[in-house]
């Protein structure tokens, strides 16, 4: 029972390790090859977890191997378009100024009912409003509206909006956070001044966000935002 | 390209340890088949007492040999070896010679086996 838990523990630390090295990807966000390579990671380390008569040696060679080849995978794929294409595969534009390209459609196995789910998704509920609809090799569907039907940008209404930045986490739970700060463009006595008008202690703080004009947001501890 | 470092350096060290497996393996081989060889020379000799004698000397050096083999080869094929060897020096104290001969072909075949899998070949690839 304590060899399982032991093998359990380093099994952990070794997927753990391997998915570091691999890089960081969102599930929705990885190629197919990406994600065979996380899934097969996962069910070889559970064999040495399951079975104790396997040496933890063969799974430890066997997720190592994968993770190398994935990094030769991803790197032949950044360094040759050919190769990215073998691999990943490549986009298809299945709508095209509203119509749809039925034979592509069927070649890429996509029903009519799952591309209005999509552009549902994303808000568009008249195909003929969709100027491009191209399926992504990650199996996403990108939507590009008409020009007339593309909601109006500040350079349409010819404003021109005040960049504040983005609201960076400067406390969280009560700690400051160095990298917040930076991004938030501010400094340490500047927070420190928000928190003395409002009678606030780091502790006392929940969350606190600020951008670069100086606009903060606080919650605090044991109180609803 | 710290990626592609860390990749190859990956690949040094899985080669390493897969070097280390096999060199493992066939070096508890050497060590198991010379002291089995030597025990069906010697019954095949009628020297029966050094066959009772390498039995004891098998076991001894099986018992430190398991311990790296399984390290590298599932613990089922280690342990299969182990009832095989296990089985010699009962049969050489009950004077069951055909039985210990059985014993110690059946015991060299089946480390022979581990060694042979761990060879990289055309047919273990497949």
């Amino acid at each position: 029972m304590l060899v399982t838990l032991l093998r359990t523990v380093i099994l952990y630390i070794f997927v753990i390790l391997g998915l570091r090295i691999m890089g960081k990807r969102q599930i929705g966000d990885m190629q197919p090859n990406e994600l065979v390579i996380t899934i097969l990671i996962s069910e070889i380390a559970a064999i040495p977890i399951q079975d104790i008569n396997a040496p933890v040696v063969n799974g430890i060679i066997a997720i190592f191997m994968l993770v190398v080849l994935e990094i030769l995978i991803s790197f032949l794929s950044m360094k040759s378009a050919h190769a990215r294409q073998l691999i990943n595969g490549k986009s298809a534009v299945i709508v095209k100024d509203g119509q749809m390209d039925q034979k592509l459609m069927k070649q890429m196995r996509v029903t009519v009912a799952d591309l209005m789910e999509v552009l549902r998704i994303q808000n568009v509920f008249h195909i003929d409003q969709v100027a491009y609809a191209i399926l992504e090799t990650n199996g996403k569907l990108s939507v590009l509206l008409k020009p007339e039907n593309q909601p109006a940008t500040a350079e349409d209404l010819d404003k021109h909006p005040a960049d504040d930045g983005i609201p960076a986490l400067v406390i969280n739970d009560g700690t400051l956070l160095k990298e917040g700060i930076q991004l938030a463009g501010t400094n340490r006595e500047a927070v420190d001044q928000i928190l003395k008008c409002q009678r606030l202690t780091y502790k006392e703080v929940f969350l606190m966000t600020m951008d670069k004009t100086g606009k903060h947001y606080i919650v605090k501890k044991g109180m609803e935002a | 390209m710290r990626r592609m470092t860390t990749a190859l350096v990956l690949v040094l060290l899985l080669s390493g340890i897969c070097v280390t497996g096999i060199c493992t393996v066939n070096h508890h081989y050497k060590k198991i088949d010379r002291l089995l060889d030597g025990a069906i020379d010697c019954y095949e000799q009628g020297d029966l007492e050094r066959a009772a004698a390498l039995a004891v000397d098998i076991e001894n050096q099986w018992v430190q040999s398991e311990r790296y083999l399984s390290l590298f080869v599932n613990h089922d094929t280690v342990d299969e070896v182990g009832v095989s060897i296990s089985k010699l020096e009962p049969l050489a104290l009950s004077g069951d010679w055909a039985d210990y001969l059985a014993a110690c072909k059946n015991a060299h075949l089946q480390i022979l086996h581990i060694r042979e899998n761990e060879k990289v070949n055309f047919l273990n690839l497949l």
